[in-house]
């Protein structure tokens, strides 16, 4: 009887170490969640300018501008795109090179910060390895708008 | 034609093949009832799979553009061997490599020798049935031998960044690795229905360390890709994709710890067949994410949500097997000894421990947006943050135990004697520490920390050999495990620094710079000379030529490039990289600005980064040791 306490006193001791690892996991991985919005989301809900999130839509045709700027001493390019879902569209600055398969008419997804007045300043810019990949989140935006065009 | 008779050796495959399946279902691992000889068909099995991989390269060869997936993934302009790469650079085709490398494996088992014959078919059965499962999988939802209507004049191309050498060799090594793990798996849920646990232990371990040490070099060899070929400067990004070849990795990690104890003390044998079960699941798993493109991941390829959901079903169909012949032949523990916190056993067990914990955390860290997708709606992704705050407070006393633990004694040691065998080496970790800070003490403090542990790693490996010297007063003795350990944590080590290095400590810098303009960066003087239009076989590059100086002493010219493809309109970056012991040099040049004078370039200095290289090339060697060592024990 009492070796069965002591087994089930040492399975208890276990579980209560397994609980506390996953709950620190789940608080660290709370505090390092990037979440995805298309631009009207982003209107739509409030965002907290502190937060890092990921904007996903297409570039807009013809909306790529490029200017340099002097920072510290050092000539960067200023890159500015507008992204949009066919609904809303949200204007992003980027300092940096863009991806190889970046294109105007083409999906894109954005990681960075919303500013106060309403751009979205993008600290990343993600590239795809390949020419025929969308992300899912852009398909649906896509899809969406060719259903709304069929009706 | 030859398309046609490809595809006429995938159905005889699948068709065999369905015979060891439906013998499973119907007799189980249970020899007397069998109709067929295994061994022989998993040999037929073999041979019709590589002539129909033959036929499929064959048609690449000669661009047959009536198949969907030459005329999408390849292109008559393409070099030779870009054209026969583009076997495995593509969906389908690489499907059908993995299953060559299944019907191998079964193959080479046939001829293995230590196996007796009952339990050779036993296995066989098992991997011959996973075979049929995955040629169920080609045939009926990725056919490479699909015809197109009607056929183009000219293909796609393949996508311009896999036509690359370290492309080239990188799946069929990563394929080796994850694949060799279904051969393991076939052992252990065969070993399972065997009375004598203990003697498959001997069988399942060169397979353990032969594709560990393929999954080692192919995870290496695809992050020394993405590291010159993606232009990005990072040689991990805690990609969905790369962390699906980790996870695998991990647990084979932790399983080749195990199989040592289980061979040597004939403990924790269960635990043994669970981690095997776990690797193989964990590599379709890998599978699964990385085919079905249910996760957003950088590296995705186009992909069919058809397929993700067929995987799935096999994933389930082959995990539920391994448990329910776990649970079905679980007889109580195999050995009621208790192992002791302060032993050999002990620091393998803590070490395990690690591992699953690590697996457990990426798993999680991978799968989560998946969750939360389904059960918030909300879409999210978990970056390299999360990875890193978890990696780096596991890794201190994940690095004191690998420190400790092959000081500790089989059976039961004391900590007080364990203390006296290391007082050296602890005096020698406090002259390195203190070097190591001397050396860069201007960095992050988090850098000098991880360095100073990659080096007592290091130091204490070799410490290991040096007392083995001492002792037996010669030199060439060096028992091959010893040995084999040492190199693998000496691996790990390096691994650490060269990680740290190059994340921790990398210095970036882009700017707009002129020709003839210089950059400094570290001791480096980065002039940008011109630029150079050259033409290639099925691209035209931009060349950019900079000269490298070094204490105004030119070291070397470097010459990034932009290729514009000319099939596919794509482009890509094929950074220059001059690469010292000490840090390497990494430039990518991009856009021209409109004044035609200016060129975007990025210029990186990434310290140490070679030691993650040649930290691979470490831990690959101690397995191969292993590996031999494993083989000559039996005969």
């Amino acid at each position: 009887m009492k070796k069965k306490n002591k087994r089930l006193l040492n399975i208890l001791v276990y579980l209560m170490l397994f609980t506390i690892g996953c709950l620190i996991l789940l608080m660290n991985l709370r505090d390092n969640l990037v979440f995805f919005y298309s631009p009207s989301e982003v209107f739509q809900k409030n965002l907290d300018p502190t937060n890092k999130i990921r904007v996903g839509g297409m570039v807009k045709k013809t909306s790529l501008k490029k200017e340099v700027k002097k920072i510290k001493g050092r000539s960067l390019e200023q890159i500015s795109f507008v992204i949009t879902d066919f609904n809303n569209e949200i204007k992003v600055s980027y300092i940096g090179i863009l991806p190889d398969l970046f294109k105007e008419g083409q999906g894109v997804v954005v990681e960075g910060f919303i500013t106060s007045n309403g751009m979205f300043n993008a600290k990343t810019v993600l590239a795809k390895h390949d020419e025929n990949y969308m992300p899912p989140e852009i398909k649906d935006i896509k899809s969406i708008k060719e259903n709304n065009n069929g009706i | 034609m030859v398309s046609e008779i490809g595809f006429l050796f995938l159905t005889i495959v699948l068709v065999i093949s369905s015979f060891s399946f439906f013998q499973l279902l119907i007799s189980g691992t249970n020899y007397s009832t069998d109709f067929f000889n295994q061994i022989k068909l998993s040999n037929l099995i073999f041979v019709l799979t590589l002539f129909s991989f033959i036929c499929l390269t064959y048609s690449f060869a000669i661009s047959d553009f009536t198949l969907n997936v030459i005329a999408s993934n390849s292109n008559s302009q393409l070099p030779i061997i870009y054209k026969l790469t583009g076997v495995w650079g593509n969906h389908e085709g690489s499907i059908l490599l993995w299953l060559l490398v299944m019907t191998f494996f079964g193959f080479i088992f046939s001829k293995n020798n230590l196996a007796s014959h009952y339990f050779k078919n036993d296995v066989l059965k098992i991997q011959n049935s996973l075979c049929f499962l995955i040629t169920s999988f080609i045939v009926f939802t990725s056919n490479p031998f699909e015809k197109t209507y009607p056929p183009p004049v000219e293909g796609g191309d393949l996508n311009p960044l896999l036509q690359d050498p370290g492309l080239v060799i990188h799946p069929p090594f990563l394929y080796i690795g994850y694949v060799g793990f279904s051969i393991i798996y076939s052992i252990s849920v065969a070993g399972l229905s065997n009375q004598k646990k203990e003697l498959f232990i001997d069988v399942l371990k060169p397979w353990v360390f032969i594709s560990w040490i393929f999954l080692t070099c192919g995870i290496g060899l695809g992050s020394w890709w993405a590291y010159y070929e993606l232009g990005w400067g990072g040689f991990w990004f805690w990609d969905p994709v790369e962390n699906a070849s980790l996870l695998p990795w991990l647990t084979a990690s932790a399983l080749l710890h195990t199989i040592v104890i289980a061979a040597k003390k004939k403990i924790l044998i269960n635990w043994t067949i669970i981690l095997s079960i776990l690797t193989f699941v964990l590599s379709l798993l890998g599978t699964f994410l990385v085919r079905s493109g249910v996760l957003v991941s950088v590296h995705a390829f186009a992909n069919d949500p058809k397929r993700g959901v067929y995987i799935l079903l096999l994933l389930a169909l082959i995990s539920f097997f391994g448990i329910f012949k776990y649970l079905k032949n679980y007889d109580g523990p195999t050995n009621p000894k208790q192992i002791h916190m302060i032993s050999r056993e002990g620091m393998i067990s803590l070490n395990n421990i690690f591992m699953l914990s690590l697996t457990f955390t990426i798993l999680l860290g991978t799968i989560y947006p998946l969750f939360s997708s389904v059960l918030f709606n909300s879409k999210i992704s978990v970056g390299a943050p999360f990875f890193n705050s978890i990696l780096m407070p596991v890794m201190l006393p994940f690095a004191v135990g690998m420190i400790i633990g092959p000081y500790v004694k089989w059976g039961k040691d004391d900590l007080f004697l364990i203390f006296k065998r290391v007082q050296t080496l602890l005096i020698l970790f406090f002259f390195i520490s203190l070097l190591v800070w001397y050396l860069n003490y201007k960095d992050p403090i988090l850098s000098i920390i991880f360095i100073i542990l990659g080096s007592w790693i290091i130091a204490s490996s070799l410490f290991e050999i040096f007392q083995f010297i001492n002792i037996k007063k010669r030199i060439f003795n060096i028992p091959k495990k010893i040995f084999a350990q040492v190199l693998a944590h000496m691996g790990i080590g390096l691994l650490i620094i060269g990680a740290t290095g190059s994340t921790v400590m990398k210095k970036e810098k882009i700017q707009f710079q002129e020709i003839g303009e210089s950059i400094k960066i570290k001791n480096y003087d980065v002039k940008f000379l011109g630029i150079k239009k050259v033409e290639g076989p099925n691209y035209l590059s931009q060349m950019g030529i900079f000269n490298i100086k070094n204490n105004n002493k030119t070291v070397k010219i470097l010459k990034p490039e932009k290729r514009f493809y000319n099939s596919g309109k794509q482009v890509t970056t094929e950074a220059a990289i001059y690469s010292t012991l000490l840090g390497d040099l990494y430039i990518a040049i991009g856009d021209v600005h409109q004044n035609k004078k200016q060129y975007t370039t990025r210029i990186w200095f990434n310290p140490f980064t070679i030691w993650i290289w040649i930290g691979v090339f470490f831990l690959a060697l101690g397995g191969l040791f292993s590996f031999f060592n494993s083989l000559a024990r039996k005969k």
